[in-house]
């Protein structure tokens, strides 16, 4: 599939950090599995990390430069 | 291509062609002469200890240039970006992730050594980075193309690391926390807290009242470093002029009557000049002193058709250094053959371990050293400050009426 104008990788692979993150709370919410809350932060930081390691290494939307 | 010069030590690089993961144990073995399966079992004898072998390993590979890549490290090449705050940030934030994994599952030797060990390594490694401080390279190609960019020789220019100042004091900070975490953590601290705290306060309170000064006077020795650089430069730069283009329009002023000599000294000096604009003299491999000497010496005879006898005892390499021996030499032999066409001309050139030594002798009338208007700079700048800026030595011996001998001694 052809990229759009103004496609922006570092904001799908953040997205995708955020929705299993998020996924992974709902699931805790929902019993389906027990997140302890020692893996919460690393869990977070991961998250954080891995959203700032994508924008910084991939950069600005194609099309805007 | 900007290449260290080779008066540096090989930088330490990560060696992926021998490396098992990232070439970091290959890369410091290499370097350090240590077998790196020596170094690889210590990584994960410390990885199994907390983790902390899979920090100090992914530190080492994100602060290593890879040896076959484009000879910068990850986060150097994050730093290039706009956004290496982020690359930084994110690493960081990812390495602390591991590490609290590593505490949650308990493979952990404890916070009182690993997160002080974490902080002074991170600050050890900022300070480690910036304390290679102005590196001497060789001018980048798009640089010696410009006019004026270039020199009689492949550039070699500083160049200053700017933000260092701000790397390093975040370093010193890192492993003064470190050093104050660990001693808080171990409960050193409690015995003496009024002592601490009022030592922590004096040593702030002079940080903030000196750090100006300090800061001034870091600054100014950078922009009076680089003042130096460029007065060398223009110095170099003047030198070359007055060699090539001053003399060959002073010969071409001397053969007026003979059109074709005149063109073919033109043409000359134009292809020199031109080759010279854009990159410099290609120095041949293998070229050595002698062999430089005695053609130096030959262009001079073919111009100006008067006979110079050439003596060399021993050689050595050509490299930057003999390159300016050779030069001034060129520089005296012109001298003679101006000021004392009819006498006998003689250079004399030994070469003994690194020390090369050339005199450059006439039987011409000789002149007064001090008589010497200040506007010349033949003498002055292709002989005498061209030795002193390569770190030989010129001396000139004369009086009138008993001919000239110049000196020139170059250390290696």
């Amino acid at each position: 599939m052809t990229p759009r104008a103004g496609y922006d990788p570092a904001s799908l692979i953040a997205g995708v950090i955020v929705i299993a993150l998020g996924g992974l709370l709902l699931l805790d919410q929902a019993d389906v599995l027990e997140l302890q809350p020692k893996y919460l932060l690393p869990a977070l930081l991961a998250a954080v990390g891995g959203i700032l390691l994508a924008c910084g290494l991939i950069g600005p939307p194609r099309g805007r430069e | 291509m900007v290449t260290v010069s080779e008066t540096q030590p090989a930088p330490l690089r990560r060696d992926r062609a021998h490396g098992v993961l990232g070439g970091v144990c290959a890369g410091l073995g290499g370097r350090l002469g240590i077998d790196p399966l020596v170094l690889r079992v210590g990584f994960v004898v410390a990885a199994g200890a907390g983790g902390i072998g899979v920090i100090l390993y992914a530190l080492a590979w994100a602060l290593l240039p890879a040896g076959d890549g484009d000879g910068r490290a990850l986060m150097a090449r994050a730093a290039g970006r706009r956004e290496g705050w982020m690359v930084a940030s994110g690493l960081v934030l990812l390495m602390l992730a591991v590490l609290l994994l590593f505490r949650a599952w308990g493979v952990w030797v404890g916070d009182a050594i690993v997160w002080p060990l974490i902080l002074a390594t991170g600050g050890g490694a900022l300070i480690w980075r910036q304390s290679q401080g102005a590196t001497v390279v060789d001018a980048p190609a798009r640089e010696r193309a410009r006019p004026g960019g270039g020199a009689a020789r492949p550039r070699r220019v500083l160049r200053l690391a700017r933000p260092s100042l701000g790397i390093a004091a975040l370093g010193v900070a890192l492993v003064v926390g470190a050093a104050l975490v660990f001693l808080w953590l171990n409960g050193a601290l409690e015995l003496d807290r009024d002592v601490t705290l009022a030592v922590l306060v004096v040593v702030t309170a002079m940080t903030l009242i000196l750090a100006p000064w300090w800061l001034r006077l870091a600054r100014g020795l950078t922009e009076e470093r680089a003042e130096r650089i460029r007065t060398q430069e223009r110095a170099e730069l003047a030198a070359h002029l007055h060699d090539s283009v001053l003399q060959t329009l002073a010969l071409m002023q001397k053969r007026a009557g003979d059109p074709r000599e005149v063109a073919t000294l033109a043409r000359r000096q134009e292809r020199e000049l031109r080759t010279w604009l854009n990159a410099g003299p290609r120095r041949e491999a293998g070229a050595s002193l002698a062999a430089a000497l005695e053609a130096a010496v030959a262009e001079i005879e073919d111009a100006h058709g008067v006979p110079v006898e050439v003596v060399a005892v021993g050689d050595r390499r050509l490299d930057e250094r003999a390159e300016a021996l050779v030069a001034a030499t060129r520089e005296a032999v012109l001298n003679a053959v101006k000021f004392a066409p009819d006498a006998a001309i003689s250079v004399y050139a030994e070469v003994s371990g690194d020390r090369a030594e050339v005199f450059v002798r006439d039987r011409g009338p000789g002149f007064d050293l001090d008589a010497i208007p200040p506007d010349r700079r033949g003498l002055r700048e292709s002989v005498l400050g061209r030795m002193e800026r390569h770190g030989g030595r010129a001396a000139v011996h004369t009086r009138p009426g008993e001919g000239t001998e110049v000196e020139l001694v170059m250390s290696s």
